[in-house]
């Protein structure tokens, strides 16, 4: 294997030690990122727009810093690349959409703003779901990302840029969004760690907006303490936007390298959850769970509220904020959304202020009801989706009338967690027949992103699951 | 289980669209009634027993206490 590739496979949080220690130039890790995408980009379609020049020189002012002795960053010269919904102040952010193709943006994301202070490279401009409305991945627009397991299928949506960028090895790690599962289901399908935060612990400053009350920003990584460092940097309160919590940011990176799990407690809700599980998923999902046994894990069985209702409650909330924002765009350019999208934001013009206001009032006691049936578990443990990754043909359902099903289908175990605005962590279960990758999600309480971390790191340690890489 | 008559038949949906003036495409009414109306008519179910006194907040229980640790 070459120098370069090797580069490409490690950590992230391992290439910004190795960085920082001058044990590797920034500007290799950049070289080795640009030949991974030279190889992969045809393959997947993962980025809207490289920015190579910029990147390389970047890198090459992170190495001249690291001679003369300043001070590094926690991210210096570790390359990146990000869901095209952050804005970065006189760039082009197309949101996935042909609408935004041209649009230039007049702020910079504190997301884009907090990975830059730590001295992270940008590498481009990521695929994405038409406005991040869509799980599967698909792009009508720009053409549909691919998933590096198996090009085709889909990646998931609606980070799925992010998500085949991560698992090919093009860059260390990607900002995502998650209103109904657009980080978890991705990193699911490629094999990665993918974190949805509790709702206002990272903020959503100049981002693409989709749906208020549901939206977060998190990060995609192929390893857990990689995941940790960034939320690490992207969380806190942010004066720019009021509904970041103030909330302390825990210390998540040393949680995912912790390992001291024994005696924590997991709760298993089979009723909903698994339901329509596939076999070769569900084998996974229970030989994960006597890893977690051997490491001291206790696993109970619980039984969930009405997830149904909470679903419904989800989709009713997210159709009315969604038809909001974009109802200018649906009255005066409605054909330069692609069928599905449009059929989707259009629903929300059908429902009430009355039904959006008691959406918002359930919200509370639909939490409480969740966190009760805990039953006292530090952590919930559950199935992403119901399945490994399906076909990009077999999801291609477009404006067709079984579209809504369809979508509903891949959501139905993920939408409801953005409802009740808990923390979900994707992790790397292992792979089932075809060489396709599968993972679970642990829910945790408001704000236990850390504990997540925790059980997450000490799961991956013991399986090492991010050690296998796509051919 | 009894499916839940639709919360949104398709002439409302029709006169929603002309207020917001949007455009609604043949066939669209229906879909949109067969699956966001369903998913209204079952969350109705708990909207209406909702206390009279619950103020809409965006999470009223995100600040409820951690479990505690055993560690």
């Amino acid at each position: 294997m070459s120098q370069k590739k090797d580069l490409a496979l490690m950590g992230l949080a391992e290439a910004a030690q190795a960085v920082a220690r001058g044990r590797v130039s920034a500007q290799a890790l950049t070289e080795a990122c640009l030949a991974q995408i030279e190889e992969w980009q045809p393959r997947v379609n993962a980025f809207l727009k490289l920015e190579a020049a910029a990147a390389l020189k970047a890198a090459k002012a992170v190495d001249r810093a690291r001679k003369r002795g300043a001070k590094l960053g926690r991210l210096a010269g570790v390359p990146l690349a990000h869901k095209d919904m952050y804005y970065r102040a006189g760039k082009e952010t197309s949101c996935g959409s042909a609408i935004r193709r041209h649009w230039k943006a007049t702020e910079t994301s504190t997301a884009l703003e907090r990975l830059d202070a730590e001295g992270a490279l940008d590498l481009g401009r990521l695929n994405m779901a038409e406005f991040a409305f869509g799980p599967t991945g698909h792009n009508y627009h720009y053409g549909h990302a691919r998933n590096p397991w198996n090009t085709d299928r889909i990646t998931g949506g609606s980070s799925s840029g992010s998500a085949a960028a991560v698992a090919a090895r093009m860059a260390f790690g990607a900002l995502g969004s998650d209103t109904g599962g657009s980080i978890r289901l991705p990193a699911h399908y490629c094999g990665l760690v993918g974190m949805k935060p509790t709702w206002g612990r990272v903020s959503r400053a100049a981002c693409m907006p989709l749906s208020y009350s549901l939206d977060t920003v998190g990060p995609l990584t192929r390893r857990v303490e990689d995941n940790a460092l960034l939320l690490e940097i992207l969380a806190g309160a942010d004066p720019r936007d009021p509904t970041a919590s103030s909330r302390p940011v825990d210390r998540y990176l040393a949680a995912a390298r912790s390992g001291a799990v024994r005696g924590m407690k997991l709760a298993v809700p089979r009723a909903y959850f698994w339901d329509k599980l596939n076999k070769a998923s569900a084998e996974s999902l229970e030989a994960t769970l006597k890893t977690f046994a051997k490491l001291g894990v206790k696993i109970i069985e619980i039984t969930p509220p009405d997830m149904e209702m909470i679903t419904s409650a989800a989709m009713v909330m997210m159709s009315a904020e969604a038809a909001a924002l974009h109802a200018p765009w649906l009255r005066t350019r409605p054909h330069l959304y692609s069928d599905q999208v449009r059929a989707r934001l259009e629903n929300g013009l059908a429902l009430s202020a009355l039904d959006y206001i008691d959406a918002q009032r359930w919200r509370g006691e639909a939490v409480a009801a969740f966190v009760k049936a805990m039953n006292g578990a530090d952590a919930i443990f559950a199935p992403v989706a119901d399945k490994p990754a399906p076909t990009i043909a077999e999801t291609d359902v477009a404006g067709k009338p079984e579209a809504g099903k369809v979508i509903a289908t891949l959501t139905r175990l993920t939408r409801p967690i953005n409802y009740l605005g808990l923390p979900g962590l994707t992790v790397p279960a292992g792979f089932v027949r075809g060489g396709m990758p599968v993972g679970f999600q642990l829910i945790g309480r408001p704000f236990d992103e850390a504990l997540l971390y925790r059980l997450g790191g000490a799961y991956e340690a013991k399986t090492r699951h991010y050690e296998r890489v796509p051919v | 289980m009894k499916p839940l008559k639709s919360a949104l038949p398709p002439p409302l949906i029709e006169s929603m669209f002309a207020e917001c003036g949007v455009t609604l495409r043949p066939g669209r009414a229906e879909t949109i009634s067969a699956v966001l109306g369903a998913a209204v008519a079952r969350f109705r179910q708990v909207a209406h027993k909702l206390p009279f006194e619950r103020e809409p907040g965006l999470f009223p229980d995100m600040d409820m206490p951690k479990k505690k640790r055993s560690r």
